[in-house]
C-alpha cells in the first residue's frame, strides 16, 4: 500500500500544535486579579461568628485561624438544631410507642423467646412474627430483627424454612 | 507478493465466529458459600439460578421493605444458616437490583447488621430453568 506524505502530515501537524499550545499554557504562572487579600467571609445564618481582622487583612491563613473557625462552626452547628427544634416544636426524638405497639412488641418478643427455647423457627413462628412486625415502630422493628438475626447467626435459632420472618 | 488462500481465510473466520458465539460459562457449582468469623461477623454468597436448578437443600435471598428495612439470609449444603439485616436506602437499592439469575453476596458485622450487599449479573451465569 502506498503511503503518501499528505496522509500523515495533517495529524502530525495537529499533534505538534497541541503540544506547543500545552507547553505555553503550562509554563504560564497564575497571577491573581488583584493583590488584595481574600476578605470575603460567608457567615452562616444565625451564628454570630466574628472574623478576626487579622484573618481578613492577612494574605495567609495560619493553622490556628483554621482551627478557631472550625471550632466556632462546630459550636454553631450544635446550637442551631436545638434552637430550630425549640422554635417550631419539632424535634428528632423518636415518638414513644403507642400501647398497641408495646403490646405487639411483647407478642413478637414472645415468639422469639419460644423459638429460642425450642431452638427452632417454624413456619408458624414466621406467620406469628409477620403478624406483629408491621405494627411495630421502626425502633421496635430494629430491636426484633437484631435479636432474631443474632440468634440465628449464633445457632441458637434454626429456621426450618427459607421464609423470612418479616 | 503473497496471495491469501481465500477458502482457508473463510474457514478461520467461521471457526473464530463460532467460538465467540458460544460465550464463556461460569464453571463453578454455584453453591451457597458461607463464612463465619469468631466475632460473629461473616458473609453469604451464591448464584441464584444454579442454586434453584440444583438438587441440594440450600437457599439464599434478600428482601426489602418500603421503609428500606433490608434482610438477607442464606443456608448452605451443610445446613449452616446466616442472616443479616439493615435499615439503609443504599443497601435497599442493591436488593432492588437482584434478578432471578444474579450472584448475590452479603456481608454482615458481629451484630448481624448487613454492611455490604453485592449483586452481580453476567452472561456467564446459568438461568433458572
Amino acid at each position: 500500500m502506498a503511503v503518501t506524505a499528505r496522509s500523515w502530515l495533517v495529524p502530525l501537524g495537529t499533534g505538534l500544535s497541541g503540544l506547543v499550545a500545552g507547553w505555553i499554557l503550562a509554563s504560564g504562572r497564575y497571577t491573581p486579579a488583584s493583590d488584595s487579600p481574600l476578605t470575603a467571609v460567608t457567615q452562616p445564618q444565625g451564628s454570630p461568628v466574628e472574623v478576626s481582622p487579622a484573618v481578613a487583612q492577612s494574605a495567609t491563613i495560619s493553622l490556628d485561624d483554621v482551627r478557631r473557625v472550625v471550632r466556632e462552626e462546630l459550636v454553631a452547628a450544635r446550637v442551631r438544631p436545638a434552637v430550630a427544634g425549640q422554635a417550631d416544636g419539632n424535634t428528632d426524638e423518636p415518638q414513644p410507642p403507642t400501647p398497641a405497639q408495646t403490646a405487639a412488641l411483647g407478642r413478637a418478643s414472645a415468639v422469639i423467646d419460644s423459638a429460642l427455647s425450642r431452638r427452632q423457627f417454624t413456619d408458624a413462628d414466621v406467620d406469628a412474627l409477620r403478624a406483629e412486625f408491621h405494627q411495630l415502630s421502626a425502633e421496635q422493628q430494629a430491636e426484633v430483627m437484631q435479636r432474631y438475626v443474632v440468634a440465628v447467626n449464633q445457632g441458637r435459632i434454626v429456621p426450618q424454612s427459607d421464609r423470612l420472618p418479616f | 507478493m503473497n496471495r491469501i488462500n481465500f477458502p482457508a481465510f473463510l474457514l478461520c473466520v467461521a471457526l473464530s465466529t463460532g467460538a465467540a458465539f458460544a460465550g464463556s460459562k461460569f464453571t463453578g457449582n454455584g453453591h451457597v458459600w458461607i463464612t463465619k468469623n469468631a466475632d460473629g461477623s461473616g458473609s453469604g454468597s451464591g448464584y441464584l439460578g444454579m442454586i434453584y436448578n440444583g438438587p441440594d437443600n440450600e437457599w439464599i435471598g434478600c428482601q426489602k421493605s418500603s421503609t428500606n428495612l433490608v434482610m438477607c439470609h442464606a443456608k448452605n449444603t451443610d445446613q449452616l444458616i446466616v442472616d443479616c439485616w439493615a435499615n439503609s436506602a443504599f443497601l435497599a437499592n442493591s436488593v432492588s437490583s437482584i434478578s432471578a439469575d444474579a450472584r448475590l453476596v452479603f456481608i454482615f458485622d458481629a451484630g448481624g447488621r448487613c454492611t455490604q450487599i453485592t449483586v452481580q449479573h453476567s452472561s456467564a451465569f446459568e438461568d433458572k430453568q
